[in-house]
């Protein structure tokens, strides 16, 4: 090796060892990011399918018993009360990644499935659980199966990135 | 502005007037048809405030403008605005009744 190879490289060598702890740092950085940032979407999901289990329950309580006028508006204003708040945090969802988390018109099916039609009404009478369960629990399913999609769609997998 | 909150109940619920105090047909009735019929301006209603709203309700009061009312989908776009700051769905929800209704 000739003496101007051989001080180009003692120039080079501490650039180069630099430049990757540099972009080791970078990298590391970059990935904790991402990981911190799915770990705060997912807690976000657990707390959203937690009020819509929630919302379930209630609602098949609701339908299911006979109306009995000062409970059941209590019932009523309580699935109402909890509505509110999952559109409060589906929304705080949204702001993170508006594209990806538009769950608008699978909100909009939820709350008609469980507070349309004679919701709130005089003249409802309650229903067999057999008729009831089914429509409340595919309007709960179909919801936290595209919440869960939407979390997907936006963390996907990476070879990286470890869920 | 029409607020549901402040002009009509921060509790509204149920479909008919024998459903409850604050029913949807009581709001389109007594606050929304008057006020789409008083003149030919923008009728705004804002959604917020409320302890939420009930599909029920919902279909009741603006469904029923073109069911019941008489208004046209059309018209309704051009003459009523509805807002809810916090839950935008809410919003989109009420337009599927009103668009709903004049597919019927």
């Amino acid at each position: 090796v000739s003496d101007c190879a051989k001080s180009t490289l003692e120039i080079v060598q501490p650039w180069v060892t630099w430049g990757v702890v540099v972009a080791g740092w970078f990298f590391v950085y970059h990935t904790t990011g991402l990981r911190e940032r799915r770990k705060e979407d997912a807690l976000l999901v657990d707390r959203i399918e937690q009020d819509v289990e929630k919302l379930r329950d209630l609602a098949i309580d609701y339908y299911t018993t006979t109306s009995d006028l000062p409970a059941d508006q209590a019932k009523a204003s309580q699935i109402k009360l909890e509505l509110r708040s999952l559109g409060h945090r589906l929304r705080i969802l949204r702001a993170r990644n508006p594209d990806v988390y538009d769950l608008d018109s699978e909100l909009i099916a939820f709350r008609k499935a469980i507070s349309g039609g004679d919701f709130e009404t005089m003249t409802r009478a309650a229903r067999p659980s057999a008729e009831v369960m089914p429509r409340v629990w595919a309007a709960s399913d179909d919801f936290v199966t595209a919440l869960n999609i939407a979390l997907q769609q936006a963390h996907p997998a990476t070879p990286f990135r470890r869920r | 502005v029409i607020s549901v909150a402040k002009d009509f109940s921060q509790y509204p619920g149920g479909r008919f007037y024998a459903d409850g105090p604050y029913p949807g047909e009581k709001f389109r009735n007594e606050l929304l048809v008057p006020a789409l019929r008083a003149s030919q301006s923008v009728v705004t209603v804002d959604l917020d405030g409320t302890i939420g709203y009930g599909s029920s309700f919902l279909e009741e009061a603006f469904g029923g403008l073109v069911r019941l009312d008489g208004f046209t989908v059309g018209e309704l776009r051009d003459r009523l605005k509805l807002e809810h700051a916090s839950d935008p769905s809410i919003v989109a929800e009420a337009w599927g009744y009103i668009t709903d209704a004049g597919v019927v």
